[in-house]
């Protein structure tokens, strides 16, 4: 979806970004974005409170509202999707190879 | 009345954002398919405190304890086996209401934190007893456990009509609906390709190769 949509909003994207935190994702915003995933998911309350002021700076407070809600659904999605044990179909598999490759994304498959 | 009025009042959140919360407070104080609303409670309660590394034993039966520590704070080591295992002792819809429960209250936990709220303070419970409701449609799939329409991450509740009810309004509200997932652009303050970076890394982090 990541790419389709980025090829939709003729936006360029280095799917690399989201596992290397040294490169940027080319999504305009993008390194805020994930600094601010960085800081929920890793980092300390300070590093969540510059994170924050970032996205407010650079984005506005309605962009921070939504990456919250964002990052809530995926809070939920992911357990939802290991406590059900949903497989990721051979079909998708095949059509996503290249896009998992480059994201970095099979280091954490551990459905097979 | 309303518990998450101060969010559009004193925080600037959108309204339907604050509405969603407030039906998911109510539904907790209804019984649900397998646990009573006072278990619902203690299950969500229990979740919180797992995320946050306290372990103190509480009411609720042993597999459901482990069943709700793991979704909670370890959701990217279960496997098939595993739910074998505690679906021996927890009837598959409760172990389908558990999960959803804790990954419910995951979402609006997170929600609150990102925007460095208070999180809110769980209802008080309901009266009633569980309803046993659950879908009779639903089928084995090549998941863990069944559901209407084959294997898909939307169809995964659907065992447990309002545990899947309560994440699809949940997911609508904060995300996107079905409907415009498949529309290009955003209704959003955030473009897609923006929402999508943010999930992404969100799902690497979690280890949730789906």
């Amino acid at each position: 979806m990541l790419r389709e949509s980025s090829l939709a909003e003729n936006a360029p994207l280095d799917l690399s970004a989201l596992r290397d935190r040294t490169k940027d994702p080319l999504v305009p915003g993008g390194a805020t974005l994930l600094a601010l995933v960085d800081a929920a998911l890793l980092g300390t309350a300070s590093d969540l409170n510059r994170a924050r002021s970032a996205m407010v700076t650079e984005l506005g407070h309605d962009a921070l509202v939504d990456a919250a809600a964002v990052f809530a659904t995926f809070a939920m999605m992911n357990r939802v999707a290991e406590g059900t044990g949903i497989p990721v179909g051979k079909g998708r598999l095949a059509s996503t190879a290249d896009l998992r490759a480059e994201a970095g994304l099979d280091a954490i498959r551990h459905d097979g | 009345m309303l518990h998450f009025d101060r969010l559009t009042t004193d925080h600037n959140v959108r309204s339907d954002i604050a509405e969603t919360f407030e039906r998911e407070w109510k539904s907790l104080r209804r019984p649900g398919s397998h646990f009573s609303s006072h278990e619902k409670i203690q299950v969500c309660e229990r979740a919180r405190r797992t995320r946050a590394g306290d372990s103190t034993e509480d009411g609720l039966a042993d597999v459901t304890r482990r069943v709700v520590d793991t979704i909670a704070a370890r959701p990217a080591t279960i496997r098939k086996p595993w739910v074998e295992d505690v679906t021996a002792n927890l009837p598959m819809p409760g172990y389908v209401e558990s999960v959803s429960l804790v990954s419910r209250i995951a979402a609006i936990d997170a929600f609150h934190d990102v925007l460095g709220i208070a999180r809110p303070e769980l209802p008080d419970a309901g009266p009633g007893n569980p309803t046993g409701e659950f879908n009779p449609v639903a089928a084995p799939s090549k998941a863990y456990v069944p559901m209407t329409r084959g294997a898909s991450i939307w169809w995964a509740l659907t065992l447990v009509p309002e545990a899947y009810a309560r994440m699809e309004d949940l997911h609508c509200v904060l995300y996107l609906s079905p409907e415009q997932m498949q529309q290009p652009g955003s209704p959003r303050a955030l473009t897609r390709p923006q929402m999508e970076v943010l999930a992404s890394r969100t799902s690497f982090l979690n280890e949730c190769f789906y």
